[in-house]
This record gives structure tokens, C-alpha cells and sequence, in this order.
């Protein structure tokens, strides 16, 4: 996972328009048909955060002459300018290169992932476009939990491994110890390891051949009927949706017919080409390789990643691992002055045209007034998108605090319910990994229609007292810590006070552990990864995978200002917690409420039981001292941006509550 | 409202209008009923229970009483809180700041109804006190070409500092008719003066406020012992020399054992640019905990109600009582007449302490027209040909200021009509912060609108009446009250009333948060 970029980045899906030239026009279209699925390798390189990436690329398309070499070349594929700030790739960028080796030529697709977990499904479809995987490590940092959680995907769509060391030339190098590393690990056979620079440009010309010997060609008959996998899309205005397929059957032409076997909707292809490494017209895509095409869709929502397609009249069977996008963690958006209210919209409106992973609702909160219920991929899909919304759109928004979609199931009584919560917390505790035994338990469970399971979005959908019949469950990760072992206490110490369960660890050398555990997905959603950093003094690397749903005992703690509900500030809780965040809430509200013309009661609760209670007395003045003639001037300018400032004010009864009440909350 | 300051001050106020027998009988209080039905009667219209529609509200024929403020740009020595448009000039074109003022003033008098009677004169600045005699008289004939002074109900105040008086140039000032004496005290505590950058001590002051007294009487200008005239001086408290409320109130006590018939006790303001403000962003100084000047408000409050001063606005304080005269602590009955709504007088106070309110800075705050003369003077009128409300600011460099009056005859910067709105709030804005509070005759008169709806949240507002913060209902309406020293019982019992809103003890102090609460969001 890399937090660590703190979610100024924009994640796939979401990518600005990119208006590109086209290199090649209508006359000088490529014919591409040569080259066979034989002469063709799909490859994507995964690493950790700034192990050299994006340089790698620049270099295989200086090296193939897909980009003229020169100085100025530095990381192309990063299009976006905040991909280049930070050196981070976020979304996928994907580049075909032409490259002879032993007197033949071949294809190559470099197909890149997106860099964040959050969008683990989404490299998961991009990594099935390939058939191999460059996995670049640095020599000095060594394997990180990024490394381990994009080894570990490539891994499970049976990816073929080509590691490479990069960045042997800087002193700290140890590309012994790193390759000891990987072997360790990965079980990988480190014995002709490639050791590279790419930013000195250093044995990069071995990485090419290595790609062509060690991965395979993709298999797919140009001749069978026609199958095609989407995996990544974005919206561009002048075309509409552009689609990057790989073309696993069969072969694709302008002016055929496609259809979507998720939605049946009908296309017609207007243009196929390969990114080159900008979109470049060809005559046709067939079996093995790798693409865009242009087909009129309207709509990004349209586009579904991992959906597969087949000719008109010619269905085939889709391809496995479909899975519609689902949302990890739940947000309400509400303007800061209500006024906003339509401009917001739009903008919502239109980042989500470029990002169909955002699910949106309407919501309306007695504090904050009309905003939205927003559903994301994780916390940082989530940070991206509301900076992306002040930043792009100018827009000042209030995050609630997130929530993650506990479920409730209702059994058809209270005894059954009372075994099921039995049987599970039993399977939880077993030492198994949660997530097998919980989501087998939880679709048997939605199979049988006397269940209900409802899924909570929001704090407000949650019962105030439980019922008998009722099941509380939560959503759990398997999360991956490396660190250096000094570091041992402090992480499982940190885990710990997380909630973290079946924690095992293993050396993956002399100084390094790798600790994986599962954890309740809510306690990584606020600023697990942040204290991570402090209290590992920056060393440790996180990452996870969503691992299905664990019985948990939850309770909702409402926020009460004068004995009226705050319905933006409640959260769900698991009940061991209820006591430290129902003082610390209670305590962070009295220090951001402003003495006011009234005694503000501040009263954390569950049901009627008060958990802590607090206070702000009454202000006893508040009232300039001089105001004659000249003064009116002023005092009125000043009565102006008061009431401005009240806008942003909200009410609560007779309570006034700054924005900050909101913003510090969620801060736990 | 301390209870004690009720009821004995309405004797107080009849024992000086001993010709009406009628007032003796209005000492045992009608009820409240008979009392106001008389008065609706009598006047009608001011009881506004369904407001005429607004096309039919009277647009004012003739511009609102007349005040007029000029300033006087010069100081001897920079005080240290002070950030007025002020300039410290060894040896000022005194002659040239005379013409000009005058050429301002008089083109400003000749856009006016000819005479008018004018309300208040106030001489402000800077130190207005360095002015020559001269300059002022020239000034005085000027309006007097213009309009009306009446020496027995036109208020007219010069500011002075300690410092700079004579006797024998307070003597002058006071033969040319100036019948208020404004003295810049600040401090009574020697390293305070200090610190505040006064060039006085509290010995010089105190013999300065002395010599104000002889010859500025209070009633000096009536005879009555009421009406215009009199002596008031300026104290600063949450100053950081003063770490508890007690040395405060010792403070204050000395003060108030001098006062003539008015008071200004201001909290010290930090001023950006001030020497004091930068003291503070140093961190030399320190500000005064919001507690601490919360109970020296209310201190201030406190004990000037126990030498019988009345807290009629934010920081002013009028007299409502000679200390031999006054019979002690009255029934225990006070007059409040705030009672079920529909029938009431209310605020008994605004009319015990009436005779010494200053006549001037009332009509800054009770909406009337001032005209303001002088470097960065600013001021409000009423265009008589279309009755709007417009602000005007001078240019505040005097050079420049001097040199376009000699040009164009006025020195104006600044000239904004007054939306409706903002006129509205402006007149909510000021009237909150006088215990009168605002009247609805004069939002309609000066504010076109009868329905305080239009401007501020009625459901807020009951709620703040509730919550103790504010009154609404009926109350005698003072804006119109002929000059103060021929107030008598019967000209009161004639005053129109109104619905009211004014603010209570509690709710003054917190004006500032009651103003952006009350009123709509929509913004002028």
C-alpha cells in the first residue's frame, strides 16, 4: 500500500482527459497483423513506491525507439503532472514497443498497474492482460510490502517472474542480500538475476531479452470466435470512452461489432490501435495482443473493467474474475455553504464521469444539510477524489467521518442467530485466515432467502439497539508489515491496539520481518498507516487485501449537542472502543465549539446511556467597544463576513458548530 | 437591569418639571392599559400591529435632525492604542485647515434645508482642543449662516486632552457657545498614562476635569440642570497594566467620585499599527483574558450603577441623578412595565437617563443624519431630493484633503448610497446597541420597512428573547422627543410608542454575537 502518497494522486479510472495528438493519421495506419501471438509479449513491471519504475519504461522506449532518446525523457508514462511530482505511477499506462532480438521482431506491450491497493482489482485485470511480470526491486531498500502484495498478484494470474535488482550502481547497494531476499520470500531462483541501473542506463539493454526467453507468448487463436478482455478505460471529449482490451481470441477491425457480455449493450468499433506510446491507428488487433479501441460508448460507467466482450451474434464464454466495483469505505461530502450545493454537484458529476468506481447517493443530514453518501475503493481512492474536488473544482467540501459497509444480517430468530454468531466468531478465532470461513459462511448465508443481510453505508443506517434476531459483521483485511526487526515490539504493539488478529511473522532476512495479520478494515480507514511511519521512524511498508467479513460487536455512539443528535458526527464502534473515542470525541468537541450565547452540553452516547460528557458555559461578552460615525464602515464590513462566516457555521438547535468539529473527529 | 436604578429615578426625572401637577399623579404609575390607550389614541399609527403596505410608507419629506462632526487632524504626541486618523505636525497651516474646513462645511450646509435646527455639534480628531478659538468661531458663524443653534438644546462638545487646556483657552472656547467638554482621561494610574503614551499626569487631569466642571456645568446649556451640556471624560480599562478587576474598580471609583454628568468607559482596543498592538506582537505585552474583561464589564456596569449611572449604550454611561438629591433606593416595585406584549411602556430607563445622553453620539446610533467635516471624517445624509441615505468619507491625508477642498469645495473620497438593506442593518446594528434598542417607527422611517422579518430570523430572535438575550414589545419612542430640557410629563405621556427590540443586560454585552445570528444569510 502506498499511503505514503498521500492521495494526491489520481487513481485509474479517474484520469484527466488526455488529448493527445495522434502520431499516426488516416494514410499512414499500422499493419500489425504480422506479428502473431509467437512474436508478441504482454509484460508489466511491479514495485514498491520509487524503486525505479517509471525510469525502467523511459528506458525500454528509448531503447526500442518508441521515444527518441534524449535528456529530457523522464518517466513519459507518467502523464499526469502529480505522477511526475511525486515519481509515482498511479493509474495504468500501457506501451507498445517494437524490438528485434535473434533477427525476429516482436511486439512488445508494456501493460503498467496502477500503484495503490485500492485499485488491487483493477491491477488484478491488468496483470491478466499479461503473461509476465519485470518485478524490479531496489538493491538497497529491498523488498517492501508493496513488492509483496504485486508479487503475490502476479503470482495468483500465474504470471511468469523476470526480477530484476535496479539501481546497483548507488552506494548503499547490496544485491546479494536483496537477491538473498527474493529467494527467501518468493522462492524465486535468483541464480542469473538481472542487476541494473536503469537511471545510469546500466546492463538495461539485458532486460528485453530476458522479458522475450523468460515469459511466454500469449496463447489465443486468431481464427476462433472473438473474445476480448477490457481492462482499463477513461473518457476523453473529443472521442468518448477509450478502452485498453487485450484481444485473447480472434481478431478486431473499425466497423465491427462488439458486445458487452456484463451489460449486453452493442457497440461499433470506430478505430482500433496500440498506445505507440500514444494512441496510433492500426488495421486490426488480433489474438495476443494489446490495445485501445474507440466503440461510442458514452459513459465511463459503461466501461467495466474486467467485463469481456465478443462479437455481435457470436457470444463466447466471458472470461473469469469479474467482479462489478465495489466500495471499501463510505463518505458523506456536504458543501461548507449550502449555496454550493448545485455547482458541487456538477463537479461530483463530472469526476465521476472519468471514475465509475465512485458510488454516489444523495444524503441529507440534520447538521450538514444536502450532500452526498460517496462509496470508494479505500481510503486514498477517497482523499484523491476530495482533492481532486477542491483542488479541480474549487469546491469546500466537510468529509464525514468514513464508514465501512458493516452488514447486518437478520437470521429468522433469535436462536439461530445466536448459533451463527457462535459458529463464526469460533471460525474467526481458529487461527484460519478470516476471510475463507467468512465469506463462505456469508454467502451461504445470503443464499438461504429467510436472511436478510443489509449492507450499512452509513452511521444512520445502523440500529440504535440491536435485536435478538440480528448479526453484526465487519470487514476484515489481510494486511503485510515490513520492517526492521528493532521494530518488532512497537508494530505488534501497534496491531494490537488495532484489533488485529492471527498475527504471524517470519524474517525475510537477518534484520527484516515481514508481520502479516488480519484487522478490522475500519481501523486502517483513519491514520493507521501514518502512526505506522512515526512509530517505525518512517521504515515500515504496509500494504493489504480485503479478506471478507467477521462477526463483531458493534454499537453506534451518537454524538448529542443540548440533547439534539448530530447525525454527521455519529460512528459505529466496536464496543471495546466505546469508552476512549466516546471521551475523546466528547473532549475534542468542547475544544473546538466557541463559547456561544448559549451553554453548549456535549454528550457522547449509545441508546440513552451517556458515555462521556462535556461542556462549553456561555460566552459573557462579545461586543466591540467603540462604534460612532466613522466606525459604521467598518462594523458593517465586518457584520458582512460574520454572517459569511455563519454560513459556514453549522446549526444544531441553537448550536453553532464549526467546520473543524467535523475535520477533528474524524482525526482520531 | 439592577433593579435599584428603576423606579426612583422616575421621580428623579418629574422632580425637574415641577409646574405640571399632572406629573406627580404620573409618579403613581396609571396602569399600564389606561396609560397606553391614551397614547394610542393620541397617536395611532405608531402602534404597528399590521403594517401598512410598503408603497404607502411616508418617504421622510425633510432629512432627519442634523448632527454634524468635524475633526481636527492634529495631535501634540502619539498615544500608544490610538490609530485614529491623526497626524503629529510641529507646526500645522492652521489657517489653511480653517478655510478648508470651512469651505467644506459650508458646502456641505447649502445641499441642506435651510434653517434647520441643528441637533449636536461635535468637535472631534485628533486633539480638536489645539484648534484656536478662532477657527472654531468661524466654524460655529458658518453653521449658523446655515441653519439653527440653540444655545438652550443644541449639544456642543469639544474633545480635549488634559494637557493642552488653559483655563483661559477653555474659558474662550466656552464663551463661543461650546457647552460640552469631552476630556480625554484614559488612565487615572501614573504608569498607565505612561504606557498609553499621555503626555499628563493624573494630578494635571484631575485639576483639568476640575476646571471643565466650573465651566462646563451639566444643564450648562438649558439652566435647568438639565438638558445639553456638562462634562465627560474617557476611561480605558483591560489595559495591560491592570491584572485584576479590583484595580479597575479603584480606578473607576476615583473617576466616578469626579464625574460630571456622563461617562465613556471603553475596554482597550488593539489596534493594528498602534505602538501598543506591536508590543503585543512581540510579545512584550499581554491581553487580558476574556474572563478577566468580562468581569470588568460587568464591574464597570456594576459599580457605576451604585454612583447612579446608567448604562444606556455599550460603553457610554449618563447620570441619572444628583448624589444629594437622589432619595435612595427606591420601592421595591420597580416600574417594570414589560408585561404580557400588547400593552405596554417599556424600558423605563431610556427616558431617566435621557437628560445626559449624549445628544450626539445618540444620533449616530439612532440613524440620523451627520454631516462630517474634516480629514477621513465620514458621514450620513439624507439626499433631500430623493430621500436615499448616503455614506460619505472625506480623504483622511490632511494635504490632500485640504488641497481638493480648495479645488472642488469639499474634500469627499467617498460617496455610497445606502441600500435599503443596508440601512436596515445598520439601524439594527447601532439600536442593539443602546438599551432603547430599535424602535419599528424608525425602521420604517429610516429603513422603509415596517417588517423586522425582512431583515432578521423572527424564530431566532424569540428564541433569544426567551433565552433572557432580548426584549421585544411596546416602548416609548424617544426619536422624536422635542429637546431635552423642555421634556416635561406631559410631552413624554404624548410620545408615540412602538414595537421595540432592545437588548437586556445579558444580551448588550453579546451583541456581536446576537447581530450575525438574528440576521437573514442573504448578504447586502
Amino acid at each position: 500500500m502506498v499511503l505514503a502518497l498521500s492521495g494526491r494522486i489520481a487513481p485509474r479510472g479517474s484520469r484527466q482527459v488526455r488529448r493527445m495528438s495522434k502520431k499516426a493519421g488516416a494514410h499512414d495506419t499500422l499493419d500489425i497483423s504480422t506479428y502473431t501471438a509467437d512474436y508478441v509479449r504482454n509484460f508489466s513491471i511491479i514495485a514498491h513506491i520509487d524503486h525505479g519504475k517509471s525510469t525502467l519504461a523511459d528506458r525500454l522506449l528509448e531503447i526500442t525507439k518508441t521515444i527518441e532518446k534524449k535528456s529530457g525523457n523522464k518517466q513519459v508514462l507518467d502523464k499526469l503532472k502529480v505522477e511526475r511530482e511525486r515519481g509515482i505511477t498511479v493509474k495504468a499506462q500501457t506501451a507498445s514497443m517494437f524490438y528485434t532480438y535473434k533477427d525476429k521482431k516482436y511486439l512488445l506491450n508494456l501493460i503498467d498497474t496502477p500503484g495503490h491497493v485500492d485499485f488491487s482489482y483493477e491491477v488484478s485485470r491488468s496483470l491478466a492482460a499479461c503473461q509476465g511480470a519485470i518485478l524490479l526491486v531496489d538493491s538497497s531498500q529491498g523488498i517492501q510490502a508493496q513488492t509483496v502484495a504485486n508479487f503475490y498478484l502476479a503470482f495468483g494470474e500465474g504470471l511468469a517472474i523476470v526480477p530484476v535488482l535496479n539501481k546497483v550502481d548507488l552506494p548503499g547497494a547490496d544485491p546479494a542480500k536483496v537477491a538473498a531476499q527474493l529467494e527467501t520470500t518468493f522462492e524465486l531462483d535468483t541464480a542469473d538475476i538481472l542487476s541494473i541501473s536503469a537511471k545510469s542506463n546500466l546492463r538495461v539493454d539485458e532486460v528485453l531479452p530476458a522479458v522475450i526467453e523468460q515469459i511466454p507468448p500469449p496463447d489465443g487463436n486468431p481464427q476462433a470466435p472473438l473474445k476480448i478482455l477490457l481492462f482499463d478505460s477513461w473518457y476523453d471529449s473529443y472521442v468518448g470512452v477509450v478502452c485498453l482490451v487485450r484481444v485473447v481470441d480472434g481478431s478486431l477491425a473499425a466497423g465491427d461489432y462488439i458486445v458487452s457480455s456484463h451489460s449486453g449493450a452493442k457497440y461499433e468499433v470506430a478505430e482500433v490501435g496500440i498506445m505507440y506510446p500514444e494512441q496510433t491507428r492500426t488495421t486490426s488487433l488480433q489474438a495476443g495482443q494489446v490495445g485501445y479501441i474507440f466503440c461510442n460508448m458514452k459513459a465511463i460507467s459503461e466501461a467495466f473493467v474486467g467485463d469481456t466482450f465478443f462479437r455481435h451474434r457470436h457470444p463466447v464464454d466471458p472470461l473469469p474474475g469479474f467482479i462489478p466495483a465495489k466500495s471499501m469505505v463510505f463518505s458523506g461530502i456536504f458543501p461548507v455553504d449550502p449555496n454550493d450545493y448545485s455547482r458541487l454537484d456538477e463537479s461530483i458529476e463530472k469526476l465521476t464521469l472519468n471514475d465509475s468506481s465512485v458510488t454516489v447517493q444523495k444524503e441529507t443530514s440534520n447538521a450538514l444539510g444536502q450532500g452526498w453518501r460517496l462509496g470508494f475503493l479505500g481510503t486514498l481512492h477517497m482523499d484523491v477524489f476530495r482533492q481532486r474536488l477542491e483542488e479541480e473544482y474549487n469546491a469546500r467540501v466537510i468529509v464525514t467521518q468514513p464508514t465501512v459497509p458493516y452488514r447486518i444480517v437478520t437470521y429468522p430468530d433469535a436462536e439461530t442467530a445466536a448459533n451463527q454468531e457462535a459458529q463464526r466468531l469460533e471460525g474467526s478465532t481458529s487461527g484460519e485466515m478470516a476471510s475463507a470461513s467468512a465469506s463462505a459462511l456469508a454467502s451461504a448465508a445470503a443464499d438461504d432467502s429467510n436472511v436478510k443481510v443489509k449492507q450499512v453505508r452509513t452511521p444512520s443506517d445502523f440500529p440504535d439497539s440491536k435485536e435478538l434476531r440480528m448479526v453484526y459483521e465487519e470487514p476484515v483485511v489481510s494486511a503485510t508489515l515490513i520492517f526492521p526487526q528493532e521494530y518488532l515490539g512497537a508494530m505488534l504493539e501497534h496491531c494490537n491496539s488495532h484489533r488485529s488478529e492471527n498475527q504471524e511473522y517470519t524474517f525475510i532476512d537477518e534484520t527484516r520481518v515481514m508481520l502479516r495479520c488480519t484487522l478490522p478494515t475500519a481501523e486502517i480507514v483513519n491514520d493507521f498507516y501514518e502512526q505506522l511511519k512515526s512509530k517505525s521512524s518512517g521504515f515500515a511498508s504496509f500494504d493489504y487485501e480485503e479478506a471478507g467479513y467477521v462477526v463483531s460487536d458493534l454499537v453506534k455512539l451518537n454524538v448529542l449537542l443540548n440533547g439534539k443528535p448530530v447525525d454527521a458526527l455519529a460512528c459505529i464502534l466496536h464496543r471495546s472502543q466505546l469508552e476512549r473515542v466516546g471521551r475523546d470525541i466528547a473532549l475534542k468537541l468542547r475544544k473546538v465549539i466557541k463559547r456561544q450565547l448559549f451553554e453548549v452540553a456535549i454528550q457522547t452516547v449509545v441508546g440513552s446511556r451517556v458515555i462521556a460528557r462535556e461542556s462549553v458555559s456561555a460566552a459573557r461578552k462579545d461586543v466591540t467597544a467603540k462604534c460612532y460615525g466613522g466606525d459604521a464602515t467598518r462594523k458593517m464590513k465586518l457584520l458582512a463576513k460574520q454572517k459569511e462566516g455563519k454560513k459556514r457555521m453549522k446549526m444544531v438547535g441553537n448550536v453553532e458548530l464549526p467546520q473543524e468539529a467535523f475535520l477533528s473527529v474524524i482525526k482520531q | 437591569m439592577r433593579t435599584h436604578l428603576g423606579h426612583p429615578h422616575t421621580r428623579y426625572f418629574f422632580r425637574h418639571c415641577p409646574t405640571s401637577p399632572q406629573n406627580r399623579s404620573f409618579l403613581h404609575l396609571p396602569s399600564p392599559d389606561l396609560f397606553c390607550r391614551r397614547t394610542i389614541n393620541s397617536r395611532a399609527t405608531s402602534i404597528p400591529d399590521s403594517p401598512p403596505p410598503l408603497a404607502s410608507l411616508p418617504v421622510p419629506r425633510s432629512p432627519p435632525p442634523l448632527a454634524i462632526y468635524v475633526h481636527w487632524p492634529y495631535c501634540q504626541s502619539h498615544c500608544t492604542y490610538c490609530n485614529f486618523n491623526k497626524y503629529v505636525v510641529a507646526q500645522p497651516d492652521v489657517e489653511r485647515l480653517t478655510s478648508a474646513l470651512d469651505r467644506e462645511l459650508r458646502t456641505s450646509l447649502a445641499e441642506r434645508p435651510p434653517n434647520q435646527v441643528v441637533r449636536s455639534i461635535y468637535f472631534g480628531g485628533g486633539t480638536p482642543s489645539l484648534a484656536p478659538p478662532a477657527t472654531l468661531a468661524k466654524l460655529l458663524n458658518t453653521v449658523q449662516h446655515y441653519c439653527r443653534i440653540d444655545p438652550a438644546t443644541t449639544e456642543i462638545t469639544l474633545e480635549a486632552n488634559p494637557t493642552t487646556l488653559e483655563t483661559g483657552k477653555l474659558r474662550a472656547f466656552r464663551a463661543l457657545g461650546i457647552n460640552r467638554l469631552s476630556l480625554g482621561l484614559q488612565a487615572l494610574n501614573e504608569p498607565a498614562l505612561r504606557q498609553l503614551g499621555r503626555n499628563h499626569s493624573v494630578t494635571e487631569a484631575l485639576r483639568a476635569l476640575a476646571q471643565c466642571h466650573a465651566l462646563f456645568p451639566s444643564g450648562g446649556g438649558g439652566g435647568m440642570g438639565v438638558g445639553v451640556g456638562g462634562v465627560t471624560f474617557d476611561l480605558i480599562y483591560g489595559r495591560p497594566d491592570q491584572s485584576t478587576v479590583s484595580d479597575w474598580v479603584k480606578e473607576l471609583n476615583i473617576g466616578l467620585e469626579c464625574a460630571g454628568s456622563h461617562m465613556s468607559l471603553y475596554e482597550l482596543t488593539w489596534k493594528r499599527g498602534t505602538a501598543l498592538f506591536r508590543a503585543l506582537e512581540a510579545g512584550k505585552l499581554q491581553r487580558a483574558s476574556d474572563d478577566l474583561l468580562s468581569e470588568m464589564y460587568e464591574a464597570t456596569i456594576e459599580t457605576c450603577a451604585a454612583h447612579r449611572f446608567h448604562h444606556y449604550e455599550v460603553s457610554s454611561f449618563a447620570r441619572l441623578e444628583a448624589a444629594d438629591s437622589f432619595p435612595g433606593p427606591g420601592p421595591t416595585n420597580p416600574p417594570d412595565l414589560v408585561n404580557n406584549g400588547s400593552t405596554l411602556l417599556a424600558n423605563p430607563q431610556t427616558w431617566l437617563s435621557w437628560p445626559h445622553q449624549s445628544s450626539h453620539n445618540s444620533a449616530y446610533w439612532r440613524g440620523l443624519d451627520y454631516v462630517g467635516i474634516g480629514p477621513g471624517a465620514h458621514g450620513r445624509v439624507t439626499d433631500p431630493q430623493t430621500g436615499r441615505r448616503k455614506r460619505t468619507i472625506r480623504i483622511p491625508h490632511p494635504p490632500t484633503w485640504m488641497q481638493q477642498c480648495e479645488e472642488l469645495g469639499h474634500g469627499l473620497r467617498l460617496e455610497t448610497e445606502l441600500t435599503d438593506q443596508e440601512a436596515r442593518e445598520e439601524l439594527l446594528m447601532f439600536g442593539l446597541r443602546m438599551r432603547e434598542g430599535l424602535p419599528l417607527s424608525r425602521l420604517r422611517r429610516y429603513g422603509n420597512t415596517n417588517d423586522l422579518g425582512e431583515m432578521i430570523d423572527m424564530a431566532r430572535m424569540q428564541e433569544l428573547v426567551e433565552s433572557g438575550h432580548l426584549n421585544w414589545g411596546t416602548a416609548r419612542v424617544f426619536d422624536d422627543a422635542p429637546p431635552k430640557a423642555n421634556l416635561t410629563a406631559e410631552i413624554v405621556e404624548t410620545l408615540p410608542v412602538s414595537m421595540t427590540l432592545w437588548p437586556t443586560a445579558k444580551g448588550i454585552a453579546l451583541v456581536d454575537s446576537i447581530l450575525p445570528r438574528l440576521l437573514h444569510d442573504k448578504t447586502t
